[in-house]
């Protein structure tokens, strides 16, 4: 497999791009750029900020400040956060765990699901028994996850009891964590298998009447054969685009489940970091968003070139 | 000895404009290490008795009839003995053998496919078989071909590959659907080349689908002339050339460019609103009063069969 250097270069540009208008978009915002670097609920004397504009090398030329702040990237600093008191990278570090626990068995196990079962009703896109299914799938993918996840906490938490009614925010035993992330992986999993049931069975059907499909099934192959040997390959492409796309969303994604089981992951540390305006968080969790982004994005395009020959060959 | 019969068949499709009758009343037979032409223009149910054999129509395609393949009747048994029968037995070529490829598999792969869905066979063999066909069907480095995905070839080269999955399991039958439909002259040539080598090494009997009269001619001994889903003659391909005997096919041959290039008048007719009587009546110079009114049945002549009240 080769690596394309054209490839690399243009994420290293993406990636080049983003990290300069991460520094060019607080110095170019109207005020003081301490400001906008302190977080607007932080008050504090103007000896004090004149202090604090020294130690953040706020006096310094614009060039030099670049230099600086391109220094401080390589070396995993993204500043300090006055709202929660800690350097921003470490703050989003404790936080992200939390969230890769709750989204990556969701994106897995509903990449499964759905690929698996869509694929299934779009080779027989005509049963009943399928078209119920889509229209169960289809009831999912519209409810927002938030509904979802009241009804499901009013029904197993409050009604039954079975699982707890808020998130945890120290990590217990094995069983305590699954006992807490059954809920919200549950309702991840349902949304995006839902999502992907539908991608997919659109996509198998697509496929299906196409030639070679036809011809596969003039060789001998029997139907199943004929789905998961030559169907499901070419249609899962979209999918896997997809798929990218849920990792970039990965710290951002799940705000709302996590505002509802109060779990401390990404998406509320960026929504309480919104209410209280505290930038740097804002900034820092901007810019591991769009490393995932760019990173997930690079994976796919690489998975893409092993799958489909085509694309390895055309670049 | 005939080893595929067809008794009576009929296909009928149900479509939102209306039912079309893609074949009537058809009945032939293919001999064994026969190569038999079954000719007529596009939309005449050729490759609708192609796919009938397969059993690769669509759900709305309502079929009665028999087809009876070494004793066994094709529309009768179950779907699990015609999967072993497909390929196995009777392996199709479709008209395009870049599209009938999966993008996405190596063509070595793709020959050696059937071996390993229909036989108990090791990678090892499997991979010795496939290089061999490649070499056979001309390929000159068939172990670096193996590795090859189907956009890198030619339409050509994935023609030969597409006869080399037809001979990985040595099919009874071979039926070939319009085989050189959208390839210029030098291309049919190879591919009249490619169907002579098949037949060496395969000795199989070849159902020839074209509309192509002059690949007929080449490669086949018996030709089928269709006429909207009807059979209108059927003799050795030697005398129709001499003396074609229905009025639809002295028409088709003066078509040929060596013949004058006249094409027939008219048009051939909608498949949902089809003439009564003999279909080619409102074409044909010799029509009588009882063609707008009756099918004519078959008429035996001379060893050819013609449907036809000229020759009542």
């Amino acid at each position: 497999m080769k690596i394309h250097s054209k490839k690399i270069a243009r994420y290293s540009i993406a990636l080049f791009v983003i990290f300069s208008l991460n520094f060019i978009i607080p110095r170019l915002m109207p005020g003081d750029p301490i400001t906008n670097l302190l977080g607007e609920d932080y008050v504090m004397t103007e000896e004090s900020l004149q202090e604090l504009r020294e130690k953040m090398g706020l006096d310094e030329s614009l060039p030099i400040q670049y230099l600086n702040y391109w220094n401080g990237v390589f070396r995993f600093d993204f500043g300090y956060s006055y709202h929660f008191k800690g350097p921003v990278s470490s703050i989003i570090l404790s936080r992200m765990k939390w969230t890769l626990m709750l989204l990556i068995p969701s994106i897995l196990f509903s990449a499964i699901l759905g690929s698996l079962m869509g694929s299934l009703s779009g080779q027989k896109s005509s049963s009943n028994s399928f078209k119920a299914l889509t229209l169960i799938e289809l009831a999912f993918y519209s409810t927002p996850t938030f509904f979802l996840s009241l009804i499901f906490l009013y029904i197993f938490s409050f009604k039954l009891g079975l699982f707890p009614i808020k998130g945890f925010y120290y990590s217990g035993g094995i069983f305590d964590i699954l006992h807490h992330f059954f809920l919200p992986i549950s309702i991840m999993t349902i949304f995006l298998t839902s999502r992907n049931y539908m991608i997919m069975r659109g996509s198998v059907i697509q496929e299906k009447s196409k030639l070679y499909v036809v011809y596969a099934k003039a060789k001998g192959l029997s139907d199943r054969q004929v789905l998961f040997k030559h169907i499901f390959k070419n249609a899962s492409l979209p999918l896997l685009t997809l798929l990218a796309l849920d990792f970039g969303f990965i710290l951002s994604g799940a705000l709302f489940i996590e505002i509802i089981f109060s779990m401390n992951g990404m998406g509320n540390l960026i929504y309480e970091a919104l209410l209280s305006r505290d930038y740097p968080v804002l900034y820092g969790s901007f810019m591991i968003i769009s490393i995932m982004a760019v990173l997930a994005n690079a994976f796919v395009d690489f998975l893409y070139g092993i799958i489909d020959p085509r694309i390895s060959d055309s670049i | 000895m005939e080893i595929l019969e067809i008794q009576d068949l009929n296909v009928k499709f149900t479509t939102p404009i209306g039912e079309v009758y893609a074949v009537n009343n058809a009945s032939f037979t293919l001999n064994t290490n026969e190569t038999l032409a079954l000719v007529g223009e596009t939309g005449c149910g050729k490759s609708v008795i192609a796919n009938t054999i397969m059993r690769l129509l669509p759900q709305n395609a309502e079929i009665s009839g028999n087809i009876f393949y070494k004793g066994n009747n094709l529309l009768k048994i179950s779907d699990r003995e015609m999967e072993k029968t497909r390929q196995q037995e009777i392996a199709i070529i479709f008209q395009n053998p870049t599209l009938s490829l999966n993008p996405l598999y190596k063509i070595g792969d793709q020959i050696s496919e059937p071996l390993f869905v229909h036989k108990k066979i090791s990678k090892k063999e499997a991979f010795n078989k496939t290089t061999k066909l490649l070499k056979t069907m001309g390929f000159q480095n068939p172990s670096k071909s193996y590795e090859m995905y189907p956009h890198q070839l030619s339409g050509g080269m994935n023609q030969r590959v597409i006869l080399s999955i037809s001979l990985t399991l040595n099919p009874s039958i071979i039926i070939a659907d319009e085989p050189t439909k959208g390839l210029d002259n030098e291309l049919v040539k190879d591919i009249v080349e490619e169907f002579k080598t098949v037949n060496k090494i395969n000795n199989s009997s070849l159902l020839l689908i074209t509309h192509d009269l002059s690949l007929a001619r080449e490669l086949s001994d018996r030709i089928i002339i269709m006429y909207s889903g009807d059979i209108v003659e059927i003799t050795k391909t030697e005398s129709f050339f001499k003396n074609p005997l229905h009025p639809y096919s002295k028409i088709l041959l003066n078509s040929l460019p060596e013949r004058g290039f006249n094409p027939p008048k008219g048009n051939s007719p909608s498949m949902v609103n089809i003439p009564k009587g003999c279909k080619f009546h409102p074409r044909c110079p010799h029509k009588k009063k009882i063609c707008s009114e009756k099918i004519p049945p078959i008429y035996s002549i001379d060893g050819g069969n013609v449907r036809c009240y000229l020759f009542q």
